[in-house]
């Protein structure tokens, strides 16, 4: 697969493709273009092999984050506030990144939010990938008003900005994880939904399923014995810069003081609790905003080798 | 015809969908009292409260509230802002137009720099040029905007002191918060332009139209351009309503006087006419756009009305 990744087959001409090939007969000498069309694919799998490696290195850092630092990253020591990285306190022990403005060791906050991003990343994901993957394969076998219903549904959930509606719901319930994971669950289902649903339906009167009819096998039966592995491409693809696009949103809320409280060390909670500072202590901004924009970006690339490896067909709905 | 009313219809039940949301947000913790009164409800008696509770009317049956808000936003009445003693609705649509300024210029931006860009990019492929700018699209996707904000506040207003950190103004005032509130968007029109004019380049009117001797030139312009445009057209359009809803965060960062960081401020305040208007007001404004965006579409390209 990953070998024929530069050409062109025919059947996929006229594609779109954000890292796609160039035509033969186009912009590029012809001459050139075998030893551009190796290095694109190298330069291509390099990149993700960088972002999976970042990947790699935030879970890593997420799960052993206790062996990472010793120090306690809610720990507050206000008489050592604000020191710059590197900075010795009076145990001996060094602060590798400086404290923030309560005296937490911003290091071990770095290391410690990463397992927020991931955690609710990861849960919100899989919540309204549940939710999206379950409503869609209903809506595009049942068919009529119930499909009906839930796409309009759909459709009115999407015409809602969903910051709006994230700010709103959070002020009123309060900060907690569990409401954060549950705000950013219950609102990307759409996307899922709206997928898998369209899968379902081409593949509805397939001889696959009508033979499962035959023998007797029950609409729930099919719908995930039968429909559902031949969907989970797409929803993979999906998921993956979902995941990407929900760190964010965790980010941007925690950032405006809605979703994590602020004694959890998150990235997003760094940054907020640190912009007035922004004149004298630098570093409390740029660290957590990097690690945010390095997972992200990590994430993003994977996604898009991911989804060019299951099926560069998706690139046209992805 | 049928799409318009489609459509139309479609919106009648989205607002209405967001005046039952802005209104049910004081029920979701099940008493609007207490959440009226956030933690002094803790230094109240019962009585005192049931007090209030009858003061504000929210004693009476849901339904009752609920038509008695509607038929006040309706009208533009959401009641009188608890910190700004005026109208809410006042207070909200005196600060639509930094908002509006904002998403536009934005706008603007994300368009006039990505879609040359793009097609710089896609007219020279596989050079270090492509690949620098497809890296950047990349990384201007996946940097979070606040975080991009924060950082050019620190560079242009701290270390070099070039412009202006905070505040409306003159056109530095609007610099740095238009280019984070644009740098997603640019991103994305970037590696859009890119892909869409490649795909389009391979078409065998292209061919066709080099065959027959055009220059270079027209055939981009005359010819793949037009035709690459119309998915890029189709997301900038959607792209102005995200940019209004989405200022929210960097006008926070700015303290750039729009509804964005009313809404928030109204949040910390507790004034929850304000959020309301605001919330409200926004999100119909946000579907108003994409309203009118949707029916320009289906104007110039009949293809989406059979969607």
């Amino acid at each position: 697969m990953m070998s024929t990744v530069g050409e062109t087959r025919p059947e996929d001409e006229g594609k779109g493709n954000v890292t796609m090939q160039p035509p033969e007969n186009g912009l590029v000498a012809s001459r050139r273009k075998s030893r551009f069309a190796v290095l694109q694919s190298l330069v291509k799998r390099k990149l993700a092999l960088a972002g999976s490696l970042i990947i790699v290195a935030a879970v890593l850092t997420a799960v052993f984050a206790p062996l990472l630092t010793g120090f306690d990253p809610e720990q507050i020591e206000i008489k050592d506030r604000l020191k710059p990285p590197g900075w010795e306190d009076s145990d001996g022990s060094v602060h590798l990144l400086g404290t923030d403005t309560l005296g937490r060791d911003v290091f071990a906050r770095l290391v410690y939010g990463a397992r927020i991003s991931l955690i609710v990343g990861l849960s919100a994901v899989f919540l309204s990938g549940s939710i999206g993957v379950l409503l869609g394969l209903v809506s595009g076998y049942t068919g009529g008003f119930l499909d009906d219903l839930i796409m309009r549904i759909g459709d009115i959930q999407l015409a809602f900005p969903f910051i709006l509606l994230a700010i709103s719901v959070l002020a009123v319930l309060g900060p907690g994880v569990g409401k954060l994971i549950a705000v950013l669950g219950f609102n990307g289902w759409v996307q899922y939904g709206r997928i898998v649903r369209s899968q379902v339906v081409s593949l509805r009167e397939k001889e696959f399923v009508e033979a499962a009819r035959s023998y007797g096998s029950g609409p729930g039966r099919i719908m995930f014995r039968h429909i559902l592995p031949n969907v989970w491409g797409a929803v993979i693809v999906i998921a993956s810069f979902s995941v990407a696009s929900t760190i964010i949103a965790e980010a941007s809320l925690s950032f405006l003081g809605l979703g994590i409280p602020p004694e959890v060390p998150s990235w997003g909670g760094m940054l907020a609790q640190s912009r007035e500072y922004l004149e004298i202590a630098p570093y409390l901004v740029i660290f957590p905003g990097f690690a945010i924009a390095l997972t992200v970006l990590g994430i993003n690339v994977v996604g898009d080798w991911v989804r060019d490896y299951l099926d560069p067909h998706l690139q046209d709905i992805v | 015809m049928a799409y318009l009313v489609r459509r139309v219809l479609q919106t009648v039940i989205v607002v209405f969908g967001v005046s039952v949301f802005a209104f049910g947000l004081m029920f979701l913790t099940g008493d609007p009292a207490e959440v009226r009164l956030g933690a002094g409800a803790d230094l109240m008696t019962a009585d005192e409260i049931q007090e209030y509770r009858e003061k504000m009317g929210y004693d009476r049956p849901w339904y009752v509230q609920y038509l008695d808000f509607l038929g006040g936003a309706v009208q533009g009445d959401f009641g009188d802002s608890i910190r700004y003693h005026e109208p809410a609705f006042e207070v909200v649509r005196r600060r639509f137009p930094a908002t509006a300024q904002l998403a536009v210029v934005s706008l603007l931006i994300s368009v006039a720099l990505g879609v040359p860009i793009g097609v710089i990019s896609a007219t020279h492929p596989n050079t270090w040029l492509d690949y620098l700018t497809t890296f950047i699209a990349l990384v201007g996707q996946s940097v979070p905007s606040f975080w991009l904000g924060i950082m050019l506040m620190l560079i242009f207003g701290v270390w070099l002191r070039w412009l202006p950190i905070s505040g409306r103004g003159g056109w530095q005032n609007l610099l740095m918060p238009s280019f984070t509130l644009a740098a997603f968007s640019l991103a994305r029109n970037m590696r859009l332009t890119r892909s869409s004019l490649l795909e389009v380049i391979q078409q065998d009117y292209v061919r066709t139209a080099r065959a027959k001797g055009l220059s270079e030139y027209r055939v981009l312009f005359g010819h793949a351009l037009r035709n690459a445009m119309l998915p890029i057209v189709t997301m900038i359009g959607l792209q102005l309503g995200f940019l209004m809803a989405g200022s929210v965060i960097t006008e926070s960062i700015f303290a750039w006087p729009g509804v964005g960081r009313l809404i928030i401020e109204a949040i910390y305040n507790k004034d929850f006419p304000l959020i309301q208007a605001g919330v409200t007001m926004l999100a119909i404004a946000f579907t108003m756009v994409n309203l009118i965006v949707d029916l320009l579409y289906a104007y110039i390209d009949p293809r989406v009305r059979y969607d």
